[in-house]
Protein backbone atom coordinates (compact mmCIF):
# COMPACT_ATOMS: atom_id res chain seq x y z
CA UNK A 1 0.00 0.00 0.00
CA UNK A 2 0.64 3.64 -0.07
CA UNK A 3 2.14 5.81 2.32
CA UNK A 4 -0.03 8.59 2.34
CA UNK A 5 1.32 10.37 5.75
CA UNK A 6 5.10 9.88 6.56
CA UNK A 7 6.84 11.52 9.45
CA UNK A 8 10.71 11.42 9.25
CA UNK A 9 12.36 11.77 12.04
CA UNK A 10 10.78 14.72 13.62
CA UNK A 11 11.94 16.86 16.27
CA UNK A 12 9.88 19.80 17.90
CA UNK A 13 11.12 21.89 20.86
CA UNK A 14 8.96 24.95 22.56
CA UNK A 15 11.53 26.78 23.81
CA UNK A 16 13.53 24.38 26.61
CA UNK A 17 10.06 21.93 26.35
CA UNK A 18 11.26 18.97 24.13
CA UNK A 19 7.53 18.01 22.73
CA UNK A 20 8.25 15.78 19.74
CA UNK A 21 11.53 13.79 19.98
CA UNK A 22 12.45 12.19 17.02
CA UNK A 23 8.83 11.27 15.25
CA UNK A 24 8.98 8.13 12.81
CA UNK A 25 5.62 6.94 11.55
CA UNK A 26 3.54 5.81 8.40
CA UNK A 27 0.42 6.16 7.42
CA UNK A 28 -1.39 3.95 4.43
CA UNK A 29 -4.36 4.98 2.53
CA UNK A 30 -7.60 4.09 3.92
CA UNK A 31 -5.77 3.43 7.37
CA UNK A 32 -7.26 4.72 10.51
CA UNK A 33 -4.93 5.76 12.87
CA UNK A 34 -5.22 6.18 16.90
CA UNK A 35 -2.97 8.40 18.61
CA UNK A 36 -3.02 8.04 21.90
CA UNK A 37 -0.97 9.61 25.14
CA UNK A 38 -1.48 11.36 27.64
CA UNK A 39 -2.69 15.16 27.64
CA UNK A 40 0.10 17.50 26.72
CA UNK A 41 2.40 14.94 25.85
CA UNK A 42 1.92 16.10 21.92
CA UNK A 43 -0.86 14.86 20.08
CA UNK A 44 -2.42 17.99 18.91
CA UNK A 45 1.35 19.12 18.33
CA UNK A 46 1.72 16.46 16.02
CA UNK A 47 -1.33 16.93 14.30
CA UNK A 48 -1.06 20.14 13.29
CA UNK A 49 2.60 19.00 11.44
CA UNK A 50 0.70 17.42 8.74
CA UNK A 51 -0.70 20.46 7.29
CA UNK A 52 2.24 22.47 8.01
CA UNK A 53 0.84 24.83 10.96
CA UNK A 54 3.59 23.63 13.00
CA UNK A 55 7.24 23.10 11.24
CA UNK A 56 9.42 20.85 12.41
CA UNK A 57 12.89 21.77 14.26
CA UNK A 58 14.39 18.96 12.24
CA UNK A 59 13.47 16.10 10.49
CA UNK A 60 10.64 16.14 7.66
CA UNK A 61 6.93 15.37 6.99
CA UNK A 62 5.41 13.98 3.60
CA UNK A 63 2.03 13.75 2.64
CA UNK A 64 1.59 12.04 -0.78
CA UNK A 65 5.38 11.99 -0.79
CA UNK A 66 5.65 15.78 -1.05
CA UNK A 67 7.46 17.46 1.89
CA UNK A 68 5.33 19.67 3.35
CA UNK A 69 8.35 21.75 5.32
CA UNK A 70 9.84 22.80 1.34
CA UNK A 71 6.34 23.42 -0.72
CA UNK A 72 5.39 26.19 -1.94
CA UNK A 73 2.69 28.46 -0.38
CA UNK A 74 0.14 27.67 -3.51
CA UNK A 75 1.36 23.73 -3.32
CA UNK A 76 0.71 23.47 0.18
CA UNK A 77 -2.72 25.40 0.22
CA UNK A 78 -3.72 22.45 -2.18
CA UNK A 79 -2.69 20.05 0.14
CA UNK A 80 -4.42 21.27 3.21
CA UNK A 81 -7.65 21.58 0.93
CA UNK A 82 -7.33 17.66 0.75
CA UNK A 83 -6.90 17.88 4.43
CA UNK A 84 -9.79 17.90 7.16
CA UNK A 85 -8.87 19.10 10.80
CA UNK A 86 -11.41 19.46 13.95
CA UNK A 87 -9.72 21.15 16.20
CA UNK A 88 -9.56 20.72 20.09
CA UNK A 89 -12.10 24.01 20.35
CA UNK A 90 -13.39 23.49 16.98
CA UNK A 91 -11.95 27.08 16.20
CA UNK A 92 -15.16 27.79 14.37
CA UNK A 93 -15.12 31.92 12.89
CA UNK A 94 -17.43 33.24 15.22
CA UNK A 95 -18.35 36.19 12.64
CA UNK A 96 -19.92 33.13 10.49
CA UNK A 97 -23.29 31.59 10.39
CA UNK A 98 -22.56 27.80 10.98
CA UNK A 99 -23.66 27.51 7.57
CA UNK A 100 -20.93 29.92 6.48
CA UNK A 101 -18.31 28.14 8.71
CA UNK A 102 -19.35 24.50 7.10
CA UNK A 103 -18.98 26.05 3.18
CA UNK A 104 -16.15 28.34 3.84
CA UNK A 105 -13.72 26.34 2.29
CA UNK A 106 -16.37 25.17 -0.71
CA UNK A 107 -16.49 29.11 -1.44
CA UNK A 108 -13.25 30.36 -0.70
CA UNK A 109 -11.42 27.41 -1.42
CA UNK A 110 -12.79 25.63 -4.10
CA UNK A 111 -15.31 28.72 -5.52
CA UNK A 112 -18.55 26.55 -5.67
CA UNK A 113 -21.37 28.04 -6.83
CA UNK A 114 -24.00 29.20 -4.04
CA UNK A 115 -27.01 26.45 -4.20
CA UNK A 116 -24.64 23.71 -4.73
CA UNK A 117 -22.49 25.03 -1.34
CA UNK A 118 -26.12 24.76 0.60
CA UNK A 119 -26.47 21.61 -0.85
CA UNK A 120 -23.38 19.93 0.89
CA UNK A 121 -23.32 21.93 3.60
CA UNK A 122 -27.12 20.78 4.55
CA UNK A 123 -25.83 17.29 3.85
CA UNK A 124 -23.05 17.49 6.01
CA UNK A 125 -24.75 19.10 9.16
CA UNK A 126 -27.35 16.26 8.49
CA UNK A 127 -24.47 14.14 9.13
CA UNK A 128 -23.56 15.45 12.30
CA UNK A 129 -27.21 15.86 13.85
CA UNK A 130 -27.71 18.99 13.24
CA UNK A 131 -30.14 20.17 10.17
CA UNK A 132 -31.38 23.45 10.07
CA UNK A 133 -28.84 25.07 12.48
CA UNK A 134 -26.82 27.18 9.05
CA UNK A 135 -28.25 30.63 10.08
CA UNK A 136 -27.00 30.51 14.15
CA UNK A 137 -24.09 32.36 14.88
CA UNK A 138 -21.15 29.58 16.80
CA UNK A 139 -22.03 31.22 20.27
CA UNK A 140 -25.22 30.29 20.18
CA UNK A 141 -23.97 26.64 20.28
CA UNK A 142 -23.51 24.40 23.06
CA UNK A 143 -20.15 22.58 23.05
CA UNK A 144 -20.87 19.74 21.78
CA UNK A 145 -22.49 21.34 18.76
CA UNK A 146 -20.13 23.33 17.96
CA UNK A 147 -17.67 20.72 17.83
CA UNK A 148 -20.34 18.81 15.37
CA UNK A 149 -20.05 21.96 12.92
CA UNK A 150 -16.02 21.42 13.39
CA UNK A 151 -16.28 17.99 12.42
CA UNK A 152 -18.98 19.30 9.59
CA UNK A 153 -16.90 21.69 8.57
CA UNK A 154 -13.87 19.45 8.49
CA UNK A 155 -15.73 17.06 5.74
CA UNK A 156 -16.81 19.39 3.37
CA UNK A 157 -14.59 18.91 1.29
CA UNK A 158 -14.77 15.16 1.15
CA UNK A 159 -10.74 15.31 2.07
CA UNK A 160 -8.87 12.42 1.77
CA UNK A 161 -7.25 13.01 5.08
CA UNK A 162 -9.25 13.77 8.23
CA UNK B 1 20.71 35.48 25.46
CA UNK B 2 23.88 36.61 24.75
CA UNK B 3 24.68 39.57 28.18
CA UNK B 4 27.56 40.71 25.88
CA UNK B 5 25.02 42.83 24.61
CA UNK B 6 23.34 45.55 26.52
CA UNK B 7 19.69 45.25 26.74
CA UNK B 8 19.03 49.03 24.97
CA UNK B 9 21.05 47.20 21.82
CA UNK B 10 18.78 44.12 22.04
CA UNK B 11 15.69 45.91 22.64
CA UNK B 12 16.73 47.86 19.13
CA UNK B 13 17.90 44.35 17.62
CA UNK B 14 13.84 43.49 18.71
CA UNK B 15 12.45 46.58 17.57
CA UNK B 16 14.24 46.59 14.36
CA UNK B 17 12.92 42.93 13.20
CA UNK B 18 9.67 43.79 14.58
CA UNK B 19 9.16 46.40 11.73
CA UNK B 20 10.82 44.38 9.72
CA UNK B 21 7.82 41.75 9.86
CA UNK B 22 5.79 44.47 9.92
CA UNK B 23 6.69 45.34 6.19
CA UNK B 24 6.84 41.85 5.49
CA UNK B 25 3.25 41.65 5.92
CA UNK B 26 2.93 45.04 4.10
CA UNK B 27 4.15 43.23 1.15
CA UNK B 28 2.11 40.12 1.03
CA UNK B 29 -1.13 42.00 1.54
CA UNK B 30 0.05 43.87 -1.46
CA UNK B 31 0.69 40.71 -3.00
CA UNK B 32 -2.96 39.63 -2.50
CA UNK B 33 -4.31 42.71 -4.12
CA UNK B 34 -4.59 40.42 -7.11
CA UNK B 35 -7.51 38.36 -5.66
CA UNK B 36 -9.00 41.70 -5.52
CA UNK B 37 -12.34 40.85 -7.78
CA UNK B 38 -12.83 37.38 -5.82
CA UNK B 39 -12.71 39.48 -2.17
CA UNK B 40 -14.67 42.40 -3.47
CA UNK B 41 -17.62 41.43 -1.00
CA UNK B 42 -15.07 41.10 2.46
CA UNK B 43 -13.75 44.54 1.11
CA UNK B 44 -16.89 46.12 0.93
CA UNK B 45 -17.75 44.94 4.16
CA UNK B 46 -14.26 46.49 5.93
CA UNK B 47 -15.05 49.98 3.82
CA UNK B 48 -18.45 50.15 5.39
CA UNK B 49 -17.49 48.83 8.93
CA UNK B 50 -14.49 51.58 8.86
CA UNK B 51 -16.10 54.45 7.29
CA UNK B 52 -19.95 54.46 8.43
CA UNK B 53 -19.17 53.80 12.02
CA UNK B 54 -16.30 56.44 12.04
CA UNK B 55 -18.46 59.18 10.42
CA UNK B 56 -19.96 60.52 14.35
CA UNK B 57 -16.91 60.22 15.85
CA UNK B 58 -15.04 62.57 12.81
CA UNK B 59 -17.85 64.95 12.70
CA UNK B 60 -17.56 65.65 16.55
CA UNK B 61 -13.83 65.64 16.30
CA UNK B 62 -13.51 68.07 13.56
CA UNK B 63 -16.13 70.55 14.75
CA UNK B 64 -13.79 71.25 17.60
CA UNK B 65 -10.66 70.97 15.64
CA UNK B 66 -12.17 73.37 13.59
CA UNK B 67 -13.05 76.01 16.42
CA UNK B 68 -10.47 75.67 17.97
CA UNK B 69 -7.94 76.24 15.12
CA UNK B 70 -9.74 79.72 14.35
CA UNK B 71 -9.92 80.74 17.64
CA UNK B 72 -6.13 79.95 18.03
CA UNK B 73 -5.32 81.74 14.91
CA UNK B 74 -7.21 84.62 15.60
CA UNK B 75 -5.92 85.30 18.83
CA UNK B 76 -2.25 84.99 17.33
CA UNK B 77 -3.35 87.39 14.42
CA UNK B 78 -4.38 89.72 17.35
CA UNK B 79 -1.32 89.67 19.23
CA UNK B 80 1.10 90.05 15.93
CA UNK B 81 -1.04 92.30 14.30
CA UNK B 82 -2.05 90.47 11.56
CA UNK B 83 -5.36 91.49 9.10
CA UNK B 84 -8.07 89.26 10.18
CA UNK B 85 -9.34 88.88 6.61
CA UNK B 86 -6.28 86.26 6.37
CA UNK B 87 -8.02 84.20 8.66
CA UNK B 88 -9.32 82.07 6.79
CA UNK B 89 -6.62 81.51 4.59
CA UNK B 90 -4.51 80.68 7.67
CA UNK B 91 -7.12 78.03 9.21
CA UNK B 92 -8.13 76.77 5.76
CA UNK B 93 -4.81 76.25 4.55
CA UNK B 94 -4.00 74.62 8.36
CA UNK B 95 -6.91 72.16 8.10
CA UNK B 96 -6.44 70.69 5.04
CA UNK B 97 -2.63 69.63 5.25
CA UNK B 98 -2.85 68.96 8.92
CA UNK B 99 -5.37 69.12 11.14
CA UNK B 100 -7.91 67.05 9.53
CA UNK B 101 -5.50 64.35 8.23
CA UNK B 102 -3.46 64.16 11.32
CA UNK B 103 -5.84 64.32 14.06
CA UNK B 104 -8.72 62.08 12.31
CA UNK B 105 -6.04 59.37 11.56
CA UNK B 106 -4.86 59.78 15.73
CA UNK B 107 -8.69 59.04 16.75
CA UNK B 108 -9.05 56.28 14.16
CA UNK B 109 -5.94 54.29 15.04
CA UNK B 110 -7.94 54.51 18.63
CA UNK B 111 -10.98 53.11 17.00
CA UNK B 112 -10.09 51.43 14.14
CA UNK B 113 -6.73 49.85 14.13
CA UNK B 114 -7.29 48.64 18.15
CA UNK B 115 -10.44 47.42 16.52
CA UNK B 116 -9.08 45.10 14.04
CA UNK B 117 -6.37 43.84 16.99
CA UNK B 118 -8.45 43.12 18.55
CA UNK B 119 -10.78 40.68 16.74
CA UNK B 120 -7.72 39.16 14.98
CA UNK B 121 -5.86 38.73 18.06
CA UNK B 122 -9.21 36.87 19.46
CA UNK B 123 -8.88 34.79 15.90
CA UNK B 124 -5.54 34.27 16.50
CA UNK B 125 -5.34 33.09 20.44
CA UNK B 126 -8.48 30.71 19.53
CA UNK B 127 -7.14 29.01 16.34
CA UNK B 128 -9.82 30.49 14.21
CA UNK B 129 -6.50 31.67 11.61
CA UNK B 130 -4.92 28.12 11.83
CA UNK B 131 -8.65 26.83 11.51
CA UNK B 132 -8.53 29.65 7.95
CA UNK B 133 -5.07 27.94 7.00
CA UNK B 134 -5.75 24.00 7.28
CA UNK B 135 -8.68 24.71 5.51
CA UNK B 136 -6.15 26.38 2.56
CA UNK B 137 -7.38 29.62 2.55
CA UNK B 138 -4.95 32.12 2.99
CA UNK B 139 -5.55 34.47 6.01
CA UNK B 140 -3.96 37.28 4.81
CA UNK B 141 -5.98 37.43 1.62
CA UNK B 142 -9.05 36.95 3.65
CA UNK B 143 -8.54 39.14 6.45
CA UNK B 144 -5.23 40.85 6.26
CA UNK B 145 -5.77 42.04 2.68
CA UNK B 146 -9.21 43.32 2.87
CA UNK B 147 -8.78 45.19 6.36
CA UNK B 148 -5.72 47.05 4.80
CA UNK B 149 -7.36 47.89 1.59
CA UNK B 150 -10.54 49.56 3.45
CA UNK B 151 -8.26 51.89 5.60
CA UNK B 152 -6.10 52.78 2.73
CA UNK B 153 -9.88 53.94 1.00
CA UNK B 154 -11.90 54.59 3.84
CA UNK B 155 -9.05 57.22 5.54
CA UNK B 156 -8.87 59.58 2.73
CA UNK B 157 -12.97 59.32 2.48
CA UNK B 158 -13.34 60.41 6.05
CA UNK B 159 -10.69 63.11 5.64
CA UNK B 160 -12.48 65.30 3.20
CA UNK B 161 -15.53 64.65 5.11
CA UNK B 162 -13.22 66.41 8.22
CA UNK B 163 -12.26 68.94 5.99
CA UNK B 164 -15.62 70.32 5.29
CA UNK B 165 -16.74 69.68 9.02
CA UNK B 166 -13.77 71.26 10.61
CA UNK B 167 -13.86 74.74 7.87
CA UNK B 168 -17.62 75.33 8.50
CA UNK B 169 -16.64 74.55 12.60
CA UNK B 170 -14.31 77.61 11.96
CA UNK B 171 -16.77 79.71 10.42
CA UNK B 172 -19.39 79.45 12.81
CA UNK B 173 -16.28 80.73 15.91
CA UNK B 174 -15.29 83.24 13.27
CA UNK B 175 -18.78 84.54 12.60
CA UNK B 176 -20.23 84.47 16.31
CA UNK B 177 -16.70 85.62 18.01
CA UNK B 178 -14.01 86.81 16.21
CA UNK B 179 -16.32 89.46 14.60
CA UNK B 180 -15.75 88.88 10.59
CA UNK B 181 -18.02 88.00 8.41
CA UNK B 182 -18.90 84.80 6.65
CA UNK B 183 -18.25 86.41 3.35
CA UNK B 184 -14.48 87.72 4.78
CA UNK B 185 -13.81 84.59 6.11
CA UNK B 186 -14.71 81.96 3.44
CA UNK B 187 -13.07 84.32 0.51
CA UNK B 188 -10.07 83.91 2.74
CA UNK B 189 -10.32 79.96 2.90
CA UNK B 190 -11.01 80.41 -1.16
CA UNK B 191 -7.68 82.59 -1.26
CA UNK B 192 -5.21 80.05 0.08
CA UNK B 193 -6.90 77.02 -1.58
CA UNK B 194 -4.73 74.81 -3.38
CA UNK B 195 -5.67 71.60 -5.25
CA UNK B 196 -2.23 70.49 -4.75
CA UNK B 197 -2.88 70.55 -0.94
CA UNK B 198 -5.72 68.92 -1.14
CA UNK B 199 -3.98 66.23 -2.67
CA UNK B 200 -0.96 66.61 -0.42
CA UNK B 201 -3.78 65.98 2.51
CA UNK B 202 -5.12 62.87 1.11
CA UNK B 203 -1.57 61.14 -0.05
CA UNK B 204 -1.21 61.29 3.88
CA UNK B 205 -4.39 60.42 4.78
CA UNK B 206 -3.83 57.39 2.36
CA UNK B 207 -0.43 56.76 4.04
CA UNK B 208 -2.06 56.49 7.47
CA UNK B 209 -5.17 54.35 6.76
CA UNK B 210 -2.00 52.25 5.56
CA UNK B 211 0.22 52.71 9.01
CA UNK B 212 -3.18 51.78 10.81
CA UNK B 213 -4.56 49.15 9.18
CA UNK B 214 -1.06 47.42 8.45
CA UNK B 215 0.20 47.62 12.13
CA UNK B 216 -3.54 46.76 13.50
CA UNK B 217 -3.21 43.38 11.19
CA UNK B 218 0.39 42.66 12.35
CA UNK B 219 -0.06 42.89 15.97
CA UNK B 220 -3.39 40.62 15.67
CA UNK B 221 -1.68 38.27 14.36
CA UNK B 222 1.46 38.19 16.58
CA UNK B 223 -1.00 37.86 19.99
CA UNK B 224 -0.42 34.88 21.82
CA UNK B 225 -1.47 33.45 25.03
CA UNK B 226 -5.09 34.87 25.63
CA UNK B 227 -7.44 37.48 26.47
CA UNK B 228 -4.12 39.24 28.09
CA UNK B 229 -2.12 38.69 25.24
CA UNK B 230 -5.14 40.52 23.38
CA UNK B 231 -5.09 43.31 25.74
CA UNK B 232 -1.15 43.81 25.25
CA UNK B 233 -1.35 43.45 21.45
CA UNK B 234 -4.18 45.96 21.10
CA UNK B 235 -2.93 48.45 22.99
CA UNK B 236 0.58 48.41 20.92
CA UNK B 237 -1.20 48.11 17.97
CA UNK B 238 -2.70 51.60 19.10
CA UNK B 239 0.34 53.51 20.38
CA UNK B 240 2.52 52.21 17.45
CA UNK B 241 -0.16 53.42 14.34
CA UNK B 242 0.18 57.20 16.49
CA UNK B 243 3.59 57.15 16.48
CA UNK B 244 4.47 55.64 13.02
CA UNK B 245 1.35 58.65 12.26
CA UNK B 246 3.56 61.15 13.40
CA UNK B 247 6.79 60.46 12.16
CA UNK B 248 5.21 59.89 8.58
CA UNK B 249 3.55 62.94 8.84
CA UNK B 250 6.81 64.68 8.82
CA UNK B 251 8.53 62.46 6.43
CA UNK B 252 5.77 63.39 4.04
CA UNK B 253 5.57 67.56 4.92
CA UNK B 254 9.75 67.88 4.04
CA UNK B 255 8.94 66.10 0.70
CA UNK B 256 5.62 67.54 -0.51
CA UNK B 257 5.78 70.63 1.15
CA UNK B 258 9.18 72.34 0.53
CA UNK B 259 9.63 75.70 2.20
N1 LIG C 1 2.39 27.12 20.96
C1 LIG C 1 2.99 26.49 21.98
N2 LIG C 1 3.93 27.11 22.70
C2 LIG C 1 4.53 26.48 23.73
N3 LIG C 1 4.26 25.24 24.11
C3 LIG C 1 3.33 24.55 23.45
C4 LIG C 1 2.64 25.15 22.34
N4 LIG C 1 1.78 24.24 21.85
C5 LIG C 1 1.92 23.15 22.62
N5 LIG C 1 2.86 23.33 23.58
C6 LIG C 1 3.28 22.32 24.57
O1 LIG C 1 3.45 21.12 23.89
C7 LIG C 1 2.95 20.07 24.65
C8 LIG C 1 2.04 19.19 23.82
O2 LIG C 1 0.85 19.91 23.52
P1 LIG C 1 -0.37 19.23 22.75
O3 LIG C 1 -1.38 20.29 22.56
O4 LIG C 1 0.14 18.56 21.53
O5 LIG C 1 -0.90 18.16 23.79
P2 LIG C 1 -1.97 17.02 23.55
O6 LIG C 1 -1.22 15.76 23.51
O7 LIG C 1 -2.80 17.36 22.37
O8 LIG C 1 -2.81 17.10 24.87
P3 LIG C 1 -4.41 16.98 25.08
O9 LIG C 1 -4.72 15.55 25.12
O10 LIG C 1 -4.63 17.63 26.41
O11 LIG C 1 -5.06 17.73 23.96
C9 LIG C 1 2.29 20.63 25.88
O12 LIG C 1 3.10 20.37 27.00
C10 LIG C 1 2.22 22.10 25.62
O13 LIG C 1 2.55 22.79 26.81
MG1 LIG D 1 -4.65 18.06 22.06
Amino acid sequence: MDTLIKFDNVFKNFGEKEVLRGVSMGVAKNESVVVIGQSGCGKSVLLKHINGLIKPDSGAVYVENNNIGTMKFKELNTVRQNIGMLFQSAALLDSLTVGENVGLALKEGMHLPEKERREIVAEKLALVGLSGTESRFPSELSGGMKKRVGLARAIATNPAIL
Amino acid sequence: MNSSVPLIGRRAIAFVSHLGSTFLLLFKAVYHFKSIPRSLGLIVDQCFMIGNKSIPLIVIISVFVGAVSSWQAAYQFKFIGAPLRYLGSAVGKAVVIELAPVLSALVLAGRVGAGIAAELGTMRVTEQIDALDSMGISPIRYLVMPRFLACVIMLPILVIFANFVAIAGALLVSVFFVDISYETFLNGVRFSFSFADMMGGMFKAATFGAIIGIFGCHEGFRASGGARGVGISTTFAVVISCVMILISDYVIAIILFRL
